[in-house]
């Protein structure tokens, strides 16, 4: 149930963006708390576009937004660039502060299905914006989504390059394992999006969820598991591991990390 | 009232209806009863309701009324207790494929739910229950109707296969082309299957409301193969398990540290009394293969064929519409056809036009695809036309939505037929040549659709349409009807009417209440969300850690 009144009255005036000579503050976490899991499989109160060109996506990269806008008013206004990045349940945003300066050029996008946690990481963009001058995390944003179901709603066929999975909820009783982020089926979906080399990241610490992550996505098809060397000489790899809230978390636990990068194969022919 | 038709196949010259868990054919020449097929429940209910109604009539109102809402509430799920007497448990209990743990798991989750759906109506039974007719009380313990809800049969009409949702078996019989049926194999699946179709390689190609779509041969290969294969890959079962998924590092709270020990303790004690019974661990008994699966509940499923290629089309509840390969490569998603707005509940490719896609559901209108390229051609509202008879409305569910061809002297035309749930009429199209839904008509039934279904014309012979339909109370309305159609301007109207004789039938059917038969016949309204209160949705998430 809903706190009382007052108390949800409190937080929002807490959370309210703190400007200080005019740079926006970085939002406090302990104002955005929400309990660690939510149901995939329920209807929530979600916003999806009905397809992937009728998505919007000017507010979440006002500076990539198309200048000419000869278009017609009704249709949303273009971007100069197509999303590139996703990360599927990014939590308190750690992974996209990261590779923002790392990837400049390209646009980075976290999926998260937890209202509260969603508003902190598009106050932590924004205060990045702001706190960087030179056009920095001008290439991040977030929006809350359940990407189980609606992925295909806003990417197009092959619009992916990467798509990052960091330390999903591990679902360890066997009755919630279709839950689970990572499945024969739902790796249909991601190879959908996905454009044929790119790939798809996964990182976790519980060995057993690891083992079938691995599983599934080496059962698909479309997918082949990239070589250790590749994986070592990537990147995005150590950021995943050292930069995520999560993976800090499991460092300072002194827990394990086990990592597994798949590639997206071409479609053969049909 | 009196349990209505509510699916009807037609194979050449038989008509097959199903009734409840009964299934009748008729020959369609001249509507005389050909057989029937009695699914094993049908007595068991009939006999559980006999058995009440003599208990009640025999103690005084009050008190046994009191009992009945009583039992209704406290008892095992009935459903249950009567598929464990079943000579099939084993295909039953280990119908899961994570291994022994998740079946029962699964078997137990699918329990609890009709547990709750009885207890659910024994409480509102149990507040009403001095207002109401006693008879009311009973429903609650009387196992499961069996409900067929899906018919199809082979192009050729040697096979008809029939789906009993409340088991989730697929039944397969052969037919003799004459109405008479020989029940080949019984399967019964995961869940609860939702569509189903036959593909020309004789796969049945089953979509079930867990999102999944699974392919099974039509005939099964005998003997069943020894070591059955899972249909996705579980870690979990392949190896026994002899720790917990997690571990210290990856739980921290003092309660799931308490949960994990506890964990531990029970894995210990599963993996020694494992070695005694380790035959719980296979898949179901019968070749299963997992093609696809959405995370939503599937509505629909059609095969649509292009350029020599087959594809698998689904629907679900999430306004998806997905273009799949047929297997081998069924992994392979094609494209999604966006659009609708809310649930899909049909979809049907025309014979005599097979790249065009109609689908409807909870929206106004009715989609028209250019299919294999994801493209929308055009809508048409039914909600307006469905006005012209019921001004009120404001929303419709299509339940059902069919094509067939007109032959006439300009050549064949094809048309498209539309029920909506609750909406006393068949609602027609004609399918243009510029793929448009033209030339409206609306035949008016005398009572609510729960399927219909299209005799091709022959020569000198009209097309016709047969109806199923939902009486009420209105006892002199026939529930099953033929209806020869005839062109005025190409548009539909109804010609002659002819009924089945079907007077035994109609006799030996028992009495059930509305509300049973609103429960299990209409369902497809159900499918629309329902607008979440915006504080409530937050309340549900905001459960601090």
């Amino acid at each position: 149930m809903a706190g009382p009144p007052a108390k949800r009255h409190n937080r929002d005036k807490q959370r309210e963006t703190v400007t200080k000579d005019g740079i926006t503050q970085m939002p406090k976490k302990k104002f955005f708390r929400q309990r660690a899991h939510a149901n995939p499989f329920s209807d929530h109160l979600l916003e999806y576009p009905t397809s992937p060109d009728d998505m919007d996506w000017s507010e979440y990269y006002p500076d990539y937004v198309e200048e000419d806008s000869s278009e017609a008013d009704s249709k949303p206004r273009r971007l100069r660039k197509d999303v590139e990045i996703v990360d599927i349940g990014c939590g308190f945003g750690g992974l996209l502060a990261a590779l923002a300066p790392i990837l400049p050029d390209t646009l980075i996008l976290g999926l998260e299905i937890r209202t509260q946690v969603t508003q902190f990481v598009q106050e932590r963009i924004r205060a990045l914006r702001s706190q960087n001058s030179d056009n920095l995390y001008q290439n991040v944003g977030c929006i809350r989504a359940n990407a189980m179901k609606f992925l295909p709603n806003f990417f197009k066929k092959g619009q992916l390059s990467k798509i990052f999975i960091c330390f999903p909820d591990p679902h360890f009783k066997a009755r919630k394992h279709k839950a689970r982020i990572v499945s024969t089926t739902l790796n249909s979906e991601y190879a959908y999006g996905l454009r044929p080399g790119g790939i798809v990241y996964t990182i976790t610490d519980v060995e057993a969820l690891h083992e079938w992550m691995v599983q599934h996505l080496d059962a698909h098809q479309a997918f082949e598991r990239v070589s250790k060397e590749d994986e070592e000489a990537d990147p995005c790899v150590k950021v995943m591991m050292d930069e995520t809230e999560e993976g800090k978390k499991v460092t300072r636990n002194n827990g394990q990390k086990f990592v597994a990068l798949f590639r997206r194969l071409e479609d053969p022919a049909w | 009232m009196k349990i209505p038709y509510n699916v009807l196949h037609v194979s050449g010259n038989v008509l097959f209806a199903a009734r409840g868990g009964k299934l009748h054919s008729f020959s369609l020449d001249d509507g005389t009863h050909l057989s029937t097929w009695k699914h094993l429940d049908v007595e068991k209910v009939e006999a559980a309701v006999k058995t009440i109604a003599d208990e009640a009539a025999s103690k005084s109102t009050v008190s046994s009324a009191l009992e009945v809402a009583e039992g209704g509430g406290d008892d095992e799920p009935p459903a249950k207790r009567q598929r464990m007497e079943e000579p099939k448990d084993e295909v039953n209990k280990t119908a899961g494929n994570e291994g022994a743990q998740e079946s029962n798991a699964a078997e137990g989750s699918e329990g609890t739910k009709v547990e709750g759906k009885t207890n659910q109506k024994g409480k509102k039974n149990k507040n009403k229950q001095n207002s109401q007719p006693r008879k009311d009380n009973h429903i609650s313990r009387v196992p499961d109707r069996p409900v067929i809800t899906h018919l199809t049969s082979t192009a050729d009409g040697a096979h008809l296969l029939a789906i009993t949702g409340h088991d989730k078996v697929i039944w397969v019989f052969e037919h003799d082309g004459k109405g008479q049926l020989t029940q080949l194999s019984r399967r019964t699946m995961p869940k609860r299957p939702s569509s189903v179709a036959i593909a020309p390689d004789l796969q049945i190609i089953c979509a079930d409301k867990f999102g999944d779509v699974y392919a099974l041969p039509l005939i099964e290969t005998t003997p069943p193969p020894s070591t059955p294969q899972p249909s996705s890959p579980a870690p979990g079962a392949s190896k026994p398990v002899l720790k917990p998924a997690a571990n210290t590092t990856t739980v921290h709270s003092k309660r799931n540290l308490r949960a994990l020990v506890n964990q531990q303790r029970q894995m210990e004690l599963a993996t020694r009394s494992k070695s005694e019974n380790d035959t719980k661990t296979e898949g179901p008994s019968f070749e299963l293969t997992l093609l696809l699966g959405h995370v939503s509940m599937l509505t629909s499923l059609i095969l649509g064929e292009s350029e020599g290629r087959r594809y698998i089309l689904t629907s679900d509840r999430d306004e998806h519409i997905r273009i799949s390969r047929y297997i081998p490569q069924a992994y392979v998603i094609d494209g999604f056809c966006f659009g609708h707005k809310e649930f899909i509940s049909a979809m049907t490719i025309p014979t005599s036009r097979g790249e065009v896609l109609i689908s409807g559901g909870g929206d106004e209108e009715l989609f028209l695809w250019d299919w294999k390229a994801a493209k929308l051609l055009s809508k048409t509202s039914i909600l307006s036309l469905a006005r012209e008879i019921a001004p009120e409305l404001t929303k419709v569910a299509v339940s059902g939505l069919q094509t067939f061809v007109y032959p006439t002297e300009a050549g064949n035309l094809t048309y498209v037929a539309a029920i909506c749930e609750g909406i006393q009429a068949i609602f027609s199209w004609q399918l243009t040549e510029d793929n448009t839904l033209n030339r409206p008509s609306v035949i008016q039934l005398p009572g609510k659709p729960l399927d219909v279904a299209f005799k091709p014309a022959t020569i000198g012979q009209p097309p016709s349409v047969i109806a199923a339909v939902d009486a009420g109370e209105q006892a002199q309305v026939k529930s099953l009807a033929i209806y020869s159609l005839i062109m005025t301007d190409e548009k539909l109207a109804v010609g002659t009417t002819a009924f089945v004789s079907d007077g035994e039938l109609e006799a030996e059917e028992l009495d059930v209440d509305g509300k049973v038969v609103q429960g299990l016949l209409y369902n497809t309204e159900n499918l629309r969300k329902q607008p979440t209160e915006p504080g409530e949705e937050q309340g549900e998430d905001q459960g601090e850690e």
